[in-house]
C-alpha cells in the first residue's frame, strides 16, 4: 500500500503550520517513521482482540455530588484574554 | 399560505436530540449544573482541561441515561465505552469532546406518535452520553467564553430517518419531551438549551435510494424545526428541479429570513479521528441495576392515555392533552378518583385549569378535591358549567373550597321546575312576538327564548331544565 | 558524609532520630544546588528561601518528614510554574496540585524546585528542553538522558534527596541509567496520573528517583495509592519494602533472548550478563528466555504514544490558558500561530504523526494494529512469567551520547526498544546501576516483573545492589 503523506492536511487537522522550507524534510521524517510504524501491516493479526485498557479495567465511578471547584477569579487570570467575567476569544464564525 | 409538500418528492428526516440530564454534577467532575450562575463560576481544572486533569463518570449519569432509554423501549448495554471525538473549537477546552462512538449505551428504540394522520412508529436508532461545551457568546467586542455549561452531561438520542412530515417531527419532539420529563431525566427546556435539536434532511422519488443529506444544527425552538424542515425541504426540491446536486453539508437556518445557509466549508471538513478514551474504564450496566431502574419507571403517557380511555371513557384529543405532562396527569388521576364525573374532571382541567396555568413548571393552585367536588357539583346539576369554571378561577390560590365559594356569590343552581316553571311562564307572556314568530315556524327563536328566560333567572338556571321546561311551555301548550 | 550524600533511608532515620533537622538538610541542599546547579541545569525553577520556611513549618512524626525533593516539571504543584519544558506554557501557573505530590507533602517533603524535562515528555536526552540544557554529572559534556534528564541528574549530584520523574517509554529508566542512579516505573495504575500532564494516557507512569532501591521502595510507597480522581488508578495489594533483605535462592531470572541479540554496546552486555552470574552466585536460577514480540512492541508504542499525544497536547490552544500568539487575523490563525510558534521540533512531529495514525483511512492500519500487538506483548510477558520470576535486560543500547549529537529520528526512537516494553504491557521495571564503561560512564540494568511485582523487583534489585557493591563512580563538580 503506497501512502503519501499530505503534511499540509495533517498539519492543518493539528493547527500546526510547517513553513515550506520545511515540509520536505519533515515528509521525509515521517514517512521514515511511518515505514517504521508500517512493521505492523506485515504481521499476522487476524483474530488478535485490540486491548484499550491494560489490567482489566473495572468501571471506576463517582457519587452525584458537588466538590468546590476552581475560584472564577484564577480561570479568568490564567486566561490569555479576558472581558468581564468572560474568556475573550477571537470571534467565532458561526 | 400553509406549506406543502411538492408531488413526487418524499421528505426523510432524521432527527438528533440532545438533552442535558439533570444530575447536580457534571459528567466528569463534581461542579455544579445549576442554569444561570455567574459565567466561569462552576468550573475546576477537569472541565476546563487544565493539564493534567482527569475525567471520572457520574454514576447518576449512566442513571438517568439508562432510564431515559428504558422510557424508549430501547435495549440498555450491559457494557459500553467512550471514545474522543477530536476537533478545535473555543467552546471544547480538552480540543475533544468524551462521547460513545461505536459502543452507545442505549440501542434501537421507538417512539410512538399521532399527528392529524394517525399514529406512528418512530424508530430510534441510538443514544449515547456526551459531555456538552462551554457557551459562546457574540456581541461587538468579540466573542465572549463561559466555561460553566462544559461538562454537563449530555444524552444524544438519534432517530431512524422515518420522518416524513414536518408536523412528525414537531409530534416527536413533543413526545420525547413529555417521556423524558416523565422519568425526571431532563427538564428538556429548550429556551434554556436543556433540549436541543439537530435535523438530517434529505428528499428523493418514492421508491429510490436515500438521497444525500444536510444537517441544520442549532434550532432553538419547536417551531424553528418545523420551518428550517419545510425551507430546506424546498430548497432541495427546486435545486434537484433544476438539475443540480445536493451537498452533504451543514447549514444553519435563518428564522428572520426563513431560508437555510450553507456554513463555512471548512467546518464541514472535519475528520474526528475517534479512538477509545484510554482515561476512563468501560461503562458497566448490571442486571440488578437494570431491574431496578426499570422499576423506577412511573407509568409512561401512551399507558395512561390508554388507561383514560378505557377506564373513565376519555376522548383521545383529552386524554393526549392530559397526559402531556406527568404531574398533570398524576393530578388528574387523583381528582378522577375522588369523583363519580371523571369526564366533567378531564373537561374542566384541560379547559380552565390549563388556561390558569402560567408557565412551564406552574403549580396546580386549586386540590384535586375541589376540583373532584366542582365536577361532581356540576354533573348533579348543583352548578352550570359556567359557574364551575367561575369557581375554578375564583378559589385558585385561595383556601376557600368550592361549596363556599358557590355559596357565598349565590351560584348554586337553580334546578327545581317549581321556581323555574313561572320564570318560563313569565317570558312567554313577556315575549308575545318571539311566541309568536316561534309558532310562525321560525325554529331558532327558541334559543332566544331560553336566553330570556335564563336572563330572568339571573343565570342561575340549570340550563337542561330551564330547556325542558321551554320545550314544554311551547311546545306543551301548542298541543293544548 | 556529607548531608548531600546520605541515601533516604539513612535521611529519614537521622531526622527521626533527631540527630539531624529538616532546617539542616534543607540548607545543606540549598547549598549544593547553589554550588553545582550552575555546571548542571537540573532545575528550571528553585524554591530557594521557600524550602526553608516550609522547613521551619515541619511537622514532627511524619514518614518523610524534612525530606528535600525535586519534582519533574509536567508534575503540577499549586501555585507553581509548570512549563513541561515548552514555551507553549512558559508562564503557567497549576492551580491545583497532582496527588502525587499531596502525598508526599503531607508526609513531610519539602520542594526544592521543578526539573528539566524534554518538552512535554518527548525525547531521550531532555536536549529538547525549550529552556536549556542539563549536564550528565557525572560528565558534564554528555546527556543525562531523558525526558526525566533533570530529575535524575538532581540526585546523582546531590541536588535532592530524591526525585520524581515520569515514565511513558523510558523516561525514567533511562536517564536514571545514564546517571548511575536506581528509577522505577510502577505497576501502570499505581501512582495516580492525577496532575501529570498527559502524554501517553495509557502508558505512563510517575515513579520515583532514588540513590538506592531501599531509597526507591520507601519513596514509591509514600507516593502510590487508589485516587478517585484518576479512573485508572489501582489499589496496589503489594508492599514495597516487605521483600528487602530476603535472599534471591531459588528465584528464576529470564534473560530475553531477542533483547540480548540486539544493537547493544559490547561494554553494556558484558556487566547485564556479569549482574547475571551474580545473581546466580547468590542462589537465583539464570535461563535465557525467548519473547517473540519484542520487537514489535516497538512501533506499536510509537503509534500509540504519538496518537494518544496528537489528542492530549491539542488541549494547548491559547483559549483558557497558557501562551497565545501575540497577533492573528482570525480564531484558526490564533489557533496554529500559538501551537506552531508553542511547540518545538519534536512534538510537532510527534503530534503530526499521532494526527496521521488516527486520521480517517489509516486508522485500521495503524492504531487498531498497535492495540493488537499489544495483546500479543501482554500474552508474552504472561506466558514469559510461567517460566520465571522476573526478567533481566539492559536499559539502553549505549551509555550516555555527548550533548549536540543530532541523531535521526528512527534511530533514536530505535533506543527505546528495552524501555518500551513494559509500558506497553503495563508492567513494572526497575532500572539500576550495574557497572559503568570504560569512559566512566554509568551503565544500568532493568528488572521486569509481572504486574503488582514491585515488592519482588525491589528484593532482587537490592540484594544484587549489596553484591556489586558500589560500581558507579564518584560524582566530581
Amino acid at each position: 500500500m503506497s501512502e503519501t503523506i499530505n503534511i499540509r492536511q495533517i498539519a492543518a487537522l493539528a493547527k500546526l503550520s510547517v513553513a515550506p522550507d520545511e515540509e520536505e524534510r519533515l515528509s521525509r521524517e515521517m514517512e521514515a517513521i511511518l515505514a517504521f510504524g508500517r512493521q505492523l501491516q506485515e504481521l499476522p493479526l487476524e483474530g488478535v482482540p485490540q486491548t484499550q485498557h491494560i489490567l482489566d479495567q473495572h468501571a471506576v465511578l463517582r457519587t452525584d455530588a458537588v466538590q468546590p471547584g476552581l475560584p472564577s477569579c484564577a480561570v479568568l487570570e490564567a486566561a490569555p484574554a479576558r472581558l468581564d467575567e468572560y474568556i475573550a476569544v477571537p470571534r467565532t464564525v458561526e | 399560505m400553509a406549506w406543502k409538500m411538492k408531488q413526487g418528492y418524499e421528505l426523510v428526516v432524521g432527527l438528533e436530540v440532545h438533552a442535558e440530564l439533570a444530575t447536580r454534577t457534571k459528567i466528569f467532575c463534581s461542579c455544579p449544573t445549576t442554569f444561570g450562575a455567574v459565567p466561569n463560576t462552576q468550573c475546576c481544572p477537569v472541565c476546563l482541561g487544565y493539564p493534567g486533569a482527569l475525567p471520572v463518570l457520574n454514576a447518576e449519569v449512566v442513571h438517568f441515561a439508562a432510564k431515559a432509554g428504558l422510557a424508549l423501549g430501547c435495549r440498555i448495554a450491559r457494557f459500553s465505552k467512550h471514545d474522543r471525538k477530536n476537533y478545535f473549537y473555543p467552546d471544547l477546552p480538552k480540543a475533544y469532546q468524551i462521547s460513545q462512538f461505536d459502543q452507545p449505551l442505549c440501542e434501537g428504540g421507538e417512539l410512538l406518535i399521532s399527528t392529524a394522520a394517525g399514529e406512528k412508529r418512530i424508530g430510534i436508532t441510538r443514544i449515547h452520553i456526551e459531555e456538552d461545551a462551554g457557551k459562546l457568546i457574540h456581541d461587538e467586542r468579540g466573542t465572549l467564553l463561559d466555561m460553566n455549561r462544559c461538562g454537563v452531561p449530555l444524552i444524544e438520542i438519534v432517530s431512524e430517518p422515518d420522518i416524513r412530515t414536518p408536523e412528525e417531527a414537531d409530534a416527536y419532539l413533543r413526545k420525547l419531551r413529555t417521556v423524558l420529563r416523565y422519568t425526571g431525566v431532563s427538564d428538556c427546556r429548550m429556551q434554556e438549551g436543556s433540549l436541543r435539536c439537530d435535523v438530517n434532511l434529505s428528499i428523493r422519488k418514492p421508491g429510490e435510494a436515500f438521497g444525500t443529506r444536510t444537517e441544520m444544527k442549532n434550532l432553538n425552538s419547536f417551531v424553528s424545526v418545523v420551518k428550517a424542515i419545510e425551507a430546506e425541504y424546498d430548497r432541495q426540491v427546486s435545486a434537484i428541479e433544476a438539475g443540480e446536486t445536493i451537498l452533504q453539508e451543514t447549514r444553519r437556518f435563518d428564522q428572520r429570513s426563513g431560508q437555510t445557509y450553507a456554513m463555512r466549508r471548512k467546518e464541514n471538513a472535519n475528520d474526528y479521528r475517534y479512538f477509545p478514551e484510554p482515561d476512563l474504564g468501560p461503562v458497566i450496566v448490571t442486571e440488578t441495576q437494570l431491574a431496578a431502574w426499570q422499576g423506577e419507571l412511573p407509568v409512561l403517557p401512551d399507558a395512561r392515555k390508554a388507561a383514560y380511555m378505557a377506564q373513565y371513557g376519555l376522548s383521545a384529543y383529552a386524554a393526549e392533552q392530559i397526559v402531556s405532562e406527568r404531574a398533570i396527569a398524576e393530578y388528574f388521576e387523583q381528582a378522577a378518583a375522588l369523583s363519580h364525573a371523571p369526564k366533567t374532571v378531564a373537561n374542566l382541567l384541560i379547559t380552565e385549569v390549563f388556561r390558569l396555568l402560567d408557565g412551564e413548571d406552574a403549580v396546580i393552585c386549586i386540590s384535586p378535591e375541589d376540583l373532584a367536588r366542582l365536577a361532581d357539583m356540576t354533573e348533579d346539576g348543583e352548578i352550570n358549567n359556567n359557574t364551575a369554571k367561575a369557581a375554578i378561577a375564583g378559589v385558585w390560590q385561595t383556601d376557600e373550597t368550592p361549596e363556599d365559594y358557590v355559596n357565598r356569590l349565590g351560584l348554586r343552581q337553580i334546578s327545581d321546575a317549581a321556581v323555574l316553571s313561572p320564570l318560563v311562564r313569565q317570558t312567554i307572556e313577556e315575549n308575545p312576538k318571539m311566541v309568536a314568530q316561534y309558532y310562525g315556524g321560525k325554529a331558532s327563536v327558541k334559543r332566544a327564548i331560553m336566553g330570556a328566560a335564563m336572563r330572568l333567572a339571573a343565570g342561575k338556571a340549570n340550563p337542561d331544565m330551564m330547556m325542558r321546561l321551554v320545550d314544554e311551555a311551547l311546545d306543551g301548550q301548542e298541543n293544548k | 558524609m556529607s548531608i548531600t550524600s546520605m541515601t533516604l533511608t539513612a535521611l529519614c532515620d537521622a531526622l527521626k532520630r533527631k540527630e539531624l533537622t529538616p532546617l539542616e538538610v534543607v540548607r545543606s541542599y540549598l547549598d549544593r544546588i547553589h554550588q553545582v546547579e550552575g555546571h548542571i541545569g537540573a532545575y528550571i525553577s528553585l524554591e530557594g528561601e521557600n524550602a526553608l520556611l516550609k522547613a521551619e513549618e515541619s511537622m514532627d512524626r511524619l514518614p518523610l518528614q524534612g525530606i528535600p525533593v525535586a519534582v519533574k516539571d509536567n508534575i503540577c504543584i499549586e501555585n507553581r510554574r509548570m512549563t513541561c519544558a515548552s514555551r507553549m506554557l512558559e508562564h503557567f501557573v497549576a492551580p491545583y496540585s497532582a496527588t502525587a505530590w499531596q502525598r508526599l507533602e503531607r508526609a513531610g517533603c519539602i520542594l526544592l524546585g521543578k526539573t528539566n524535562m524534554d518538552e512535554f515528555g518527548m525525547g531521550s536526552t531532555t536536549e529538547h528542553s525549550a529552556f536549556h540544557e542539563t549536564h550528565n554529572p557525572h560528565d558534564l559534556t554528555r546527556v543525562p538522558g531523558g525526558s526525566s534528564g533533570g530529575s535524575a541528574a538532581a540526585v546523582a549530584a546531590g541536588e535532592a534527596a530524591f526525585a520524581l520523574g515520569s515514565d511513558t517509554g523510558g523516561s525514567i529508566r533511562q536517564p536514571a541509567a545514564h546517571c548511575g542512579v536506581v528509577g522505577m516505573k510502577p505497576t501502570y495504575g499505581t501512582v495516580s496520573r492525577y496532575g501529570l500532564t498527559a502524554f501517553a494516557s495509557s502508558l505512563e507512569q510517575i515513579g520515583p528517583i532514588t540513590r538506592t532501591v531501599a531509597d526507591n521502595a520507601l519513596a514509591l510507597s509514600v507516593m502510590a495509592g487508589c485516587d478517585p480522581r484518576d479512573g485508572t488508578s489501582v489499589a496496589h495489594p503489594g508492599h514495597f519494602s516487605a521483600q528487602l533483605g530476603m535472599d534471591v535462592k531459588g528465584l528464576r531470572i529470564g534473560l530475553p533472548k531477542e533483547m540480548l541479540a540486539g544493537d547493544v554496546a559490547p561494554e553494556i552486555r558484558t556487566a547485564v550478563l556479569e549482574a547475571a552470574k551474580t545473581l546466580e552466585a547468590l542462589g537465583a536460577a539464570v535461563v535465557e528466555i525467548s519473547m517473540p514480540t519484542v520487537k514489535t512492541a516497538l512501533p506499536a508504542y510509537y503509534i500509540i504514544s504519538s496518537a494518544e499525544a496528537s489528542s492530549n497536547l491539542a488541549r494547548f490552544d491559547g483559549v483558557r490558558y497558557g501562551s497565545r500568539a501575540a497577533d492573528y487575523a482570525d480564531l484558526d490563525e490564533m489557533y496554529v500561530k500559538s501551537r506552531t510558534e508553542g511547540f518545538g521540533e519534536e512534538v510537532k512531529r510527534r503530534i503530526l504523526l499521532g494526527t496521521y495514525a488516527l486520521s480517517a483511512g489509516y486508522y485500521d492500519a495503524y492504531y487498531k494494529r498497535a492495540l493488537q500487538v499489544r495483546t500479543l506483548v501482554i500474552r508474552d510477558f504472561r506466558q514469559a512469567f510461567t517460566q520465571v520470576d522476573c526478567l533481566l535486560s539492559p536499559v539502553t543500547p549505549q551509555t550516555a551520547p555527548k550533548l549536540g549529537e543530532l541523531a535521526d529520528p528512527v534511530q533514536t526512537y530505535q533506543g527505546d526498544l528495552y524501555t518500551v516494553t513494559a509500558n506497553i504491557a503495563g508492567i513494572p521495571a526497575l532500572s539500576m546501576p550495574c557497572g559503568r564503561d570504560e569512559k566512566g560512564l554509568p551503565i544500568g540494568l532493568q528488572l521486569m516483573g509481572p504486574a503488582f511485582s514491585e515488592p519482588l523487583l525491589y528484593r532482587i534489585g537490592h540484594a544484587l545492589e549489596a553484591a556489586l557493591g558500589p560500581v558507579t563512580g564518584e560524582v566530581h563538580l
